[in-house]
């Protein structure tokens, strides 16, 4: 009996001490159980960032990445989206439209990421919108260009031509004189440009004085500078893209075009592209964007200092990093918004979304996808800088038609030229 | 720890109670209040996605509807009826208007547009700023944009913008002389073959954008739109539900402590969070901007509205406690009892018998664990019962043993004490008693001596009469042979008197009284080491006296037993080397341990038996003595209840220890 009793004994104090324990165990577990659910989903969600690390655009390219990068690493500072960081998934397109459109392919089908911000040039962004579209996938495109293009996977935070393109010759009529003299690089952004140029010349009474185009990484201006001198143009409407422009500028410069003669307004340059070009070669003459990096703003002077701060000091800002930088505040606010990385809901959400941007208030159109923005004109001075010396009274409504152009005429116009360049949309480069 | 010692004090039953609240307390406050928390968070998210939901629908129901209408305009500006009436203005001199078919065709067509799309007014406006057509012809009709009174109102920055910027303009709101409200324009430029020919523009009714953005359906009881836009540095607000005529004359300096949402949103931020309204009151807000018409809109719901619910929570959240609280302390009463009570019937059963009472056992008879220690206790009851009697039984036989031993050790012990007398006696006796005949032969040995003296003087006056060789045998005898044998007659008695002498020694020294006194061991050792002295010198001895103590005992005792001992070491030297001696003692509790050990001769193990017998000596014959000293010693030792003993190796030295107990004074 007593041999009986005494594990059975044993056994009763143990149960008391398990009755102790079970409660403080208990409530353990619930509360692993709730951190457990709180903290579950928690990888990071992939951002693909699709620009020329290589070949001739990598220089105007690699500036917007670091923009890029920028706005992810403040979202992942401030414990980054949905309680998720982001990844930035970095593709290099190499120059080459065709491997832009193959590195889109793969960030979206193999990285599976959830947005991608990328692509420079025209043709680098019409090869890419066909492989966003065909995934349901959605892209920020940082660039001002010619417009007639609408995708609804495509958010457009560069300029249209409205905001671009037309106040600046508006203003150009102004203050600048009516005779104008056109010269771009050969591909689609600077010859849609200037058509649009070419139609608003018409209304405002201005005269197209000449109407030059070299090949992309053309070098060879000295004969395009003796035609601007036989022309006398009151301005030149320069769309060369690339580092093409340090020859042209330099050939203007041996040509004794100077600023206050002949004044230069460009459309593809920035205080990134004036980094390479001499400061006796550019001074005086004029761009025309959204965003200059002397905007004298809160929102601005912040914006260039956390990007020094990244990036050092000696770095410089162009509109199309802030173009990138805005897209991927808007693409995290309105994903914060509807609590979801769907590219679907974020673009219907983006509708309603606004921001403070470091040019000023930002919105996204309602019809077209493209960003309500500020149009300004900035006089070149020194340090790679512009001083604005015009600036619309608010955000400007982005129009991809302007002028009532109808999309048949510029969809015409536009493939004619792609038939031209042999199914590309640029020529192709001179033979040596 | 202090106060867990404390609580480990009171009774179970409060243990039970206490612990029961305590954890139930904790549980169910941390619970409610984790749930609280919850439900507070998820009513305030609920609500904030709530405002932030109509803050979007409303923003977009605006955005379209002006999207609708500058798609109108643009229509209207593309219309061959508008181209028309502006070619044909602009071609007449001094731009003069004079009514013809296209002015009553383009009248018609304004009047037909303003009907269908409920818009406010519409215009033409010609390239150089003349207000051609308008539908409603008010004040502003027929003005000049560019130079007339009106140049300066939103219509007229928005006809500069179209005609500038060649594109579509929608104006911010603003007052509007003219109409005497608050208005938007959009106005967009009419261009023709490349050629711009002027612009036209609608004019937007406030109210009835205000009915968009002002509806308070899903705001509860004091939601609230409110719209603002920015003027310089104020922020002039239109409260759409407490002031719902307001023409937006409701102003907040920008940087103001007050409607924070506001001046956020006409910054361009979409953000949501907890502020103050135009009234200073607390809200829950959610903003937007509205690029179109550069407005900032608030959807605003009062804390204290939402709170209501919170509150209402909180209280249902602090009654239910109280009632669980209740009801633990009433169900941990019941569990207590019924741990509690079977605990104290067995404490007071196990009190009893305790006290004495072995016959108590407990009546428990519950199968849980309170009954099986019950159970457990009368069993072990049991068992000690029984257990008691068997060490009772086996007691009882102890002790019978233990008497009958006692008294056959008794009865040994007298008659060994009585042989020992005996052998005592009988060693006195025979000492003492073999004496007196050896006295007499001691005696009369002395008596013969002379009688051979006498013969002698005797014999040599005769001396002459004998014959030369019987007088050389008389003198061989008398001088030679028999004090030769009278010689070893006395040797032997000496030597038997001696013998018996120290018999006689022993038999006493074992029974002597001792006479107690304070002896320092060092001081009688040195002593007695000093006899030595010159021999010790002549063999280059050496006696190391170790640092001896004190002890209480006979002088003649100690000194007997230490000088034989100091003898017989340095006696036993070997000649070969020089001697070392030491002498050392240890106290212990029982008594002092005295060695004496010399590098002599040592002991060779077959006469270990030997050593304390009597007469025994060393095999070394060189050495004098009478082979008593050890057995003085043992005796001396044994006398006072201690004892001695050895350690040797042969050749290498010897140690003799000897005990001596202590002796109490009240013993002697």
């Amino acid at each position: 009996m007593l041999n009986n009793a005494m594990p059975l004994l044993q056994r009763a104090g143990l149960k008391q001490t398990y009755k102790y324990l079970l409660l403080p165990v208990m409530g353990c577990a619930l509360l692993l159980l709730l951190t457990a659910c709180q903290n579950a989903d928690k990888e990071p969600i992939k951002i693909g960032i699709l620009h020329s690390l290589t070949g001739t655009m990598a220089i105007s390219e690699k500036p917007v990445v670091d923009a890029t990068l920028l706005a992810i690493e403040e979202i992942n500072a401030k414990g980054g989206l949905l309680g998720r960081q982001l990844k930035p998934i970095i593709a290099d397109g190499k120059s080459d439209p065709a491997t832009f459109a193959s590195e889109a392919r793969r960030l979206i089908k193999d990285e599976q990421v959830a947005v991608t911000f990328g692509c420079w040039t025209s043709a680098s962004r019409k090869t890419v919108k066909p492989v966003i579209e065909q995934y349901d996938s959605l892209l920020f495109y940082p660039l001002q260009y010619e417009g007639f293009e609408q995708s609804p996977h495509i958010i457009y935070t560069g300029n249209t031509p409205n905001q671009q393109i037309i106040p600046a010759i508006s203003w150009s009529n102004k203050h600048l004189g009516k005779r104008l003299f056109l010269i771009g690089s050969d591909y689609i952004f600077p010859r849609v440009a200037n058509w649009i140029i070419k139609k608003q010349a018409s209304i405002l009474d201005m005269e197209i004085v000449g109407e030059i185009y070299q090949p992309l990484g053309s070098s060879d201006f000295d004969s395009v500078a003796r035609e601007i001198i036989s022309a006398k143009p009151d301005v030149v409407i320069n769309t060369i893209n690339g580092d093409s422009n340090i020859s042209f500028f330099k050939a203007l410069f041996e040509a004794d075009i100077t600023s206050s003669d002949m004044p230069v307004l460009s459309f593809s340059i920035s205080e990134n592209e004036l980094a390479v070009i001499p400061e006796d070669h550019s001074r005086g003459h004029y761009a025309a964007w959204s965003y200059f990096q002397s905007i004298d703003s809160h929102g601005n002077r912040e914006f260039v200092r956390a990007f020094k701060t990244h990036f050092g000091k000696q770095r410089l800002i162009s509109d199309p990093m802030e173009a990138a930088y805005i897209g991927v505040h808007l693409w995290a606010k309105a994903a914060q918004l509807i609590n979801s990385i769907d590219a679907k809901s974020i673009i219907f959400r983006l509708k309603t979304i606004t921001m403070e941007a470091p040019q000023g208030i930002v919105a996204i159109d309602l019809n077209n996808h493209h960003l309500w923005k500020q149009a300004r004109i900035g006089k070149i001075v020194a340090q790679h800088q512009f001083e604005t010396v015009w600036q619309s009274e608010s955000s400007i409504q982005p129009m991809t038609h302007p002028l009532g152009i109808l999309q048949d005429d510029a969809e015409h116009y536009i493939n004619s030229l792609f038939d031209l360049w042999g199914q590309q949309w640029s020529a192709r480069p001179q033979e040596e | 720890m202090h106060l867990l010692n404390r609580f480990s004090d009171l009774p179970v039953r409060y243990r039970i109670i206490f612990t029961l609240i305590v954890v139930v307390l904790i549980s169910e406050v941390s619970l409610s209040f984790f749930a609280f928390k919850q439900f507070e968070n998820s009513m305030i998210a609920e609500s904030i996605q709530h405002l932030r939901d109509i803050r979007s629908n409303r923003i977009y129901s605006v955005r379209t509807e002006l999207t609708q209408h500058i798609q109108i305009n643009d229509i209207f500006s593309s219309l061959p009826e508008t181209a028309e009436v502006l070619v044909a203005y602009n071609k007449l001199p001094g731009n003069r208007q004079t009514p013809d078919k296209s002015g009553e065709a383009i009248e018609h067509l304004i009047h037909h547009l303003g009907e269908q799309t409920g818009l406010y007014d519409l215009f033409v406006i010609a390239k150089n700023g003349d207000i051609i057509h308008s539908a409603k012809k008010e004040a502003d009709f027929n003005t000049n944009l560019l130079t007339g009174p009106y140049r300066n109102t939103a219509l007229a920055k928005a006809y500069r913008h179209a005609i500038n910027q060649l594109q579509t303009r929608t104006s911010s709101i603003a007052f509007y002389m003219p109409s005497n409200a608050m208005a938007v324009f959009i106005a967009s430029p009419v261009i023709l073959h490349g050629q711009l020919l002027g612009a036209v523009a609608i004019q937007l009714d406030w109210k009835s954008l205000a009915d968009i953005l002002g509806s308070i359906t899903g705001l509860g009881k004091s939601g609230e739109v409110v719209a603002g836009v920015l003027h310089g540095d104020k922020a002039y607000l239109a409260p759409l539900r407490h002031m719902p005529t307001s023409e937006m004359d409701f102003t907040v300096p920008m940087g103001a402590n007050l409607a924070g949402p506001i001046q956020d949103a006409l910054q361009g931020h979409v953000s949501s969070a907890f502020d103050v309204d135009y009234r200073n009151i607390p809200v829950v807000a959610a903003w937007g901007y509205i690029p179109e018409l550069e407005m900032g809109l608030v959807v605003k719901m009062d804390k204290a509205e939402l709170m209501e619910s919170v509150q209402n929570m909180q209280q249902n959240a602090i009654m239910i406690v109280l009632g669980v609280m209740i009801g633990t302390v009433f169900i941990g009463m019941m569990l207590a009892r019924t741990i509690s009570s079977p605990i104290d019937e067995l404490t007071e059963t196990t009190l009893a018998y305790a006290d004495g009472n072995m016959e108590e056992r407990s009546n428990i008879s519950s199968h849980d664990e309170i009954g099986l220690l019950a159970t457990a206790f009368n069993t072990m009851a049991d068992n000690i019962k029984r257990y008691n009697q068997d060490v009772i039984d086996k007691n009882l036989k102890l002790k019978a043993y233990g008497e009958e031993l006692e008294q056959r050790v008794e009865e040994r012990t007298a008659t060994l004490s009585a042989a020992n007398e005996e052998i005592k006696s009988f060693a006195y006796i025979v000492s003492h008693d073999l004496r007196s005949p050896l006295v007499n032969l001691k005696g009369f040995t002395g008596e013969l001596d002379y009688t051979l003296k006498e013969i002698s003087e005797k014999l040599a006056s005769i001396k002459d009469k004998l014959e030369a060789s019987e007088q050389q045998e008389m003198q061989k005898l008398i001088e030679e042979e028999i004090p030769e044998s009278m010689g070893f007659i006395t040797t032997s008695v000496e030597k038997m008197d001696a013998m018996l002498a120290a018999i006689l020694k022993l038999s006493r020294l074992g029974r002597r009284e001792l006479v107690l006194e304070t002896i320092d061991l060092s001081e009688t050792a040195e002593s007695l080491v000093d006899i030595h002295r010159h021999q010790l010198q002549e063999t280059h001895s050496r006696v190391d006296i170790g640092d001896l103590p004190c002890i209480r005992n006979d002088r003649m005792v100690v000194e007997q037993i230490l000088g034989n001992l100091i003898d017989n070491a340095i006696k036993y030297l070997d000649p070969e080397r020089a001697g070392e001696i030491s002498i050392s003692a240890v106290s212990r509790d029982s008594g002092i341990a005295i060695a004496v050990t010399d590098n002599g001769h040592g002991i060779a193990e077959s006469e270990n038996d030997k050593v304390f017998q009597i007469f025994r000596r060393g095999r070394h014959t060189t050495v004098q003595g009478e082979g008593m000293g050890l057995a003085y010693v043992q005796t001396l030792a044994r006398a006072q209840g201690g004892s001695i003993t050895f350690e040797s190796q042969e050749n290498l030295g010897t140690t003799f220890t000897v005990f001596l107990p202590c002796i109490e004074n009240n013993e002697v």
